[in-house]
C-alpha cells in the first residue's frame, strides 16, 4: 500500500485504502479514465479521471526520478518496482534507427501487484523430480507458483537452485537480498537476459535446478537446451491456455521436440493447476518425420 | 598592560584577515570536492545506471563536511518520499549548507543540474553532468585566482589594520 500511496495523487488514497483490504491484483491507470482496481475478481473505479500530466508524474515517481536506470525495461514497456511489482507502460514509442529507444507520454499504466503465496506449490513439490514447465494464461499466477516452487525446492528439497530473474519480479531482489521468499539455497541473477543468466548460473553457481520466468525467445530455448544437457533440472513458465498450445506454437514446439521438460503444470484462470506428463508427447514428436 | 592590549588588537584584526583568506581556501576546496562528486555521479549513472537516491548516498560517503551533509540530505529526502524531485531535494538540502547560499554561482549550477537530472535518457544525464562540471571548473578557476591574488592581501590588511588601530589608541 505504501508503494501505491507513493505513486498516486493523494486524492485517490482514501478510496484505495478501502479497496486494499480486498488484496487487489492490479491497478489500471489511463489518461481520461478513472483509476480501476481489480480485487477479488471484481473491478472498482475511483474517480476523477486521471490527466496525462498525472500519469507522467506516476511514471516518473515509479522510476524514482531516474528514468535512465529503467531505460532497458522501459523500452520493453515496463518498469519493475521494489517488492517485485510490475508497472506496464503504454504510450508513444520513441524509435531511433528502427529500435524502440523509450516510451514517452504514457497513456495508460497497469500496476501488477506481486504477492507471495507461501505454500501454493505444496501440491506441485512432490512431482518436482524432473524438469517442469508451468503453463498458464496471463494473470493465472505462473510467477507466484514458480516462486513458491523455487522456495520449496531450495528449503524443503535442500537443493541448490539458480534463479534467472530478468525482471526482478520473482524474487523482488534489492541490495539487501530477496524481498520475496525464494529459499535459502537459491542464487538469484537479476536484470540479466534469461538466456545469458542461465549460462552464467550454470558456469558459476553449480545449480541442481535452474528456474526462470516466461520463456519468450528462441535464445531462451537454446539456453535451456544446453542446461538440460549439463544435467541440470529446469523449472520455467510460459504463456499458454492449454497443452495444445505447446504443439501449435513454433517456439514451444521446439521445446517439446528436444524433450527439455518431462512434465507440464497447466494453470487455469482460477489459479488451480494440473500436472501432465510430457514423456509420451516427446516420443510422439520423435516419431514424426 | 598596554602592551597586552596592543597585542590583542593586532591579533584579533590579523585573525580577521586570516579568516577571510581561509574562507577563500575553503571555497576552492569545496568546489574541488564538488567536481569530484560530480565525477562519481557520472560514473555511477553511466556505468551502473544507479538510481539517483543511491547515487547521492554514494556521493555522501565519498565526500566530507558540508558536501557529505548536502548529498546525504538529498539521498534521505528522495528515499523517504517518492514525490520529491531531485530539484526539490537539492533545494531543501542546500538550506543545510551555509557555504552554498542562495544566489551563489555554484549553488545555481547544482540547482540547474538537479532540474534536468532523472528526466531523460542516459546520454542527456551525462551531458548535463558534463556541463555542470565545466561550469564548476570555471568557478573553481575564478576562486583560485581570487585566492592567489587576494589571500595575502587580506592577511596583510588584517595585521596592518590591527597595528593602525593600536597606534591610534596609543
Amino acid at each position: 500500500m505504501n508503494l501505491i500511496a507513493g505513486l498516486l495523487p493523494a486524492g485517490y488514497l482514501p478510496a484505495l485504502e478501502r479497496i486494499w483490504k480486498k488484496h487487489p491484483e492490479e491497478v489500471r491507470l489511463g489518461t481520461g479514465r478513472p483509476v480501476r482496481v481489480l480485487a477479488a475478481g471484481r473491478e472498482e473505479a475511483i474517480f476523477p479521471p486521471l490527466t496525462q500530466f498525472q500519469l507522467e508524474d506516476v511514471l516518473q515517481r515509479a522510476c524514482r526520478f531516474s528514468a535512465y536506470a529503467h531505460q532497458d525495461t522501459l523500452r520493453q514497456g515496463y518498469v519493475t518496482l521494489e517488492g517485485g511489482h510490475r508497472l506496464g507502460v503504454c504510450g508513444f514509442g520513441v524509435v531511433q534507427q528502427g529500435v524502440v529507444h523509450t516510451i514517452r507520454s504514457p497513456t495508460s499504466l497497469v500496476l501488477r501487484i506481486a504477492r507471495a503465496v507461501p505454500g501454493c506449490a505444496e501440491g506441485l513439490f512432490p512431482a518436482l523430480t524432473d524438469s517442469a514447465l508451468i503453463l498458464g494464461p496471463p494473470g493465472a499466477g505462473k510467477t507466484t507458483l514458480l516462486r513458491d516452487a523455487v522456495r520449496l525446492l531450495s528449503d524443503q528439497g535442500r537443493l541448490r537452485v539458480g534463479l534467472a530473474d530478468e525482471r526482478g519480479e520473482v524474487s523482488a531482489s534489492t541490495g539487501q537480498g530477496a524481498a520475496l521468499e525464494v529459499g535459502q539455497r537459491t542464487d538469484v541473477m537479476v536484470n540479466v537476459p534469461k538466456a545469458e543468466a542461465v549460462m552464467m548460473l550454470l558456469r558459476t553457481m553449480s545449480p541442481q535446478w535452474i528456474a526462470l520466468d516466461e520463456i519468450t525467445a528462441p535464445e531462451d530455448i537454446e539456453a535451456l537446451d544446453r542446461a538440460a544437457y549439463c544435467g541440470v533440472k529446469l523449472l520455467a513458465t510460459a504463456h499458454g491456455d492449454s497443452l495444445s498450445d505447446l504443439t501449435r506454437r513454433p517456439l514451444y514446439h521446439k521445446l517439446l521436440a528436444r524433450g527439455v521438460f518431462s512434465q507440464v503444470v497447466l494453470l487455469s484462470p482460477d489459479k488451480s493447476y494440473q500436472i501432465h506428463s510430457l514423456l509420451g508427447e516427446h516420443k510422439r514428436m520423435e516419431e514424426m518425420p | 598592560m598596554r602592551m597586552a592590549g596592543i597585542v590583542l588588537i593586532v591579533l584579533s584584526a590579523g585573525s580577521m584577515g586570516f579568516r577571510i583568506a581561509h574562507s577563500l581556501r575553503k571555497r576552492c576546496r569545496l568546489l574541488r570536492q564538488l567536481l569530484s562528486a560530480l565525477q562519481l555521479l557520472k560514473q555511477e549513472i553511466g556505468c551502473c545506471a544507479t538510481p539517483l537516491p543511491q547515487a547521492f548516498a554514494l556521493m555522501a560517503v565519498s565526500s566530507d563536511g558540508s558536501l557529505e551533509k548536502l548529498f546525504s540530505a538529498m539521498a534521505r529526502e528522495m528515499d523517504k518520499n517518492r514525490w520529491t524531485t531531485p530539484l526539490a531535494a537539492m533545494r531543501k538540502a542546500l538550506t543545510l549548507v551555509p557555504e552554498l547560499p542562495e544566489g551563489d554561482p555554484a549553488a545555481q549550477i547544482l540547482l540547474e543540474l538537479a532540474a534536468r537530472l532523472g528526466k531523460y535518457d542516459l546520454e542527456s544525464q551525462l551531458q548535463g553532468i558534463d556541463l555542470a562540471a565545466l561550469r564548476l571548473g570555471e568557478e573553481l578557476g575564478r576562486a583560485e585566482q581570487e585566492r592567489s591574488t587576494k589571500s595575502k592581501t587580506y592577511q596583510t590588511l588584517g595585521i596592518c589594520t590591527g597595528l593602525a588601530v593600536a597606534i591610534l589608541l596609543m
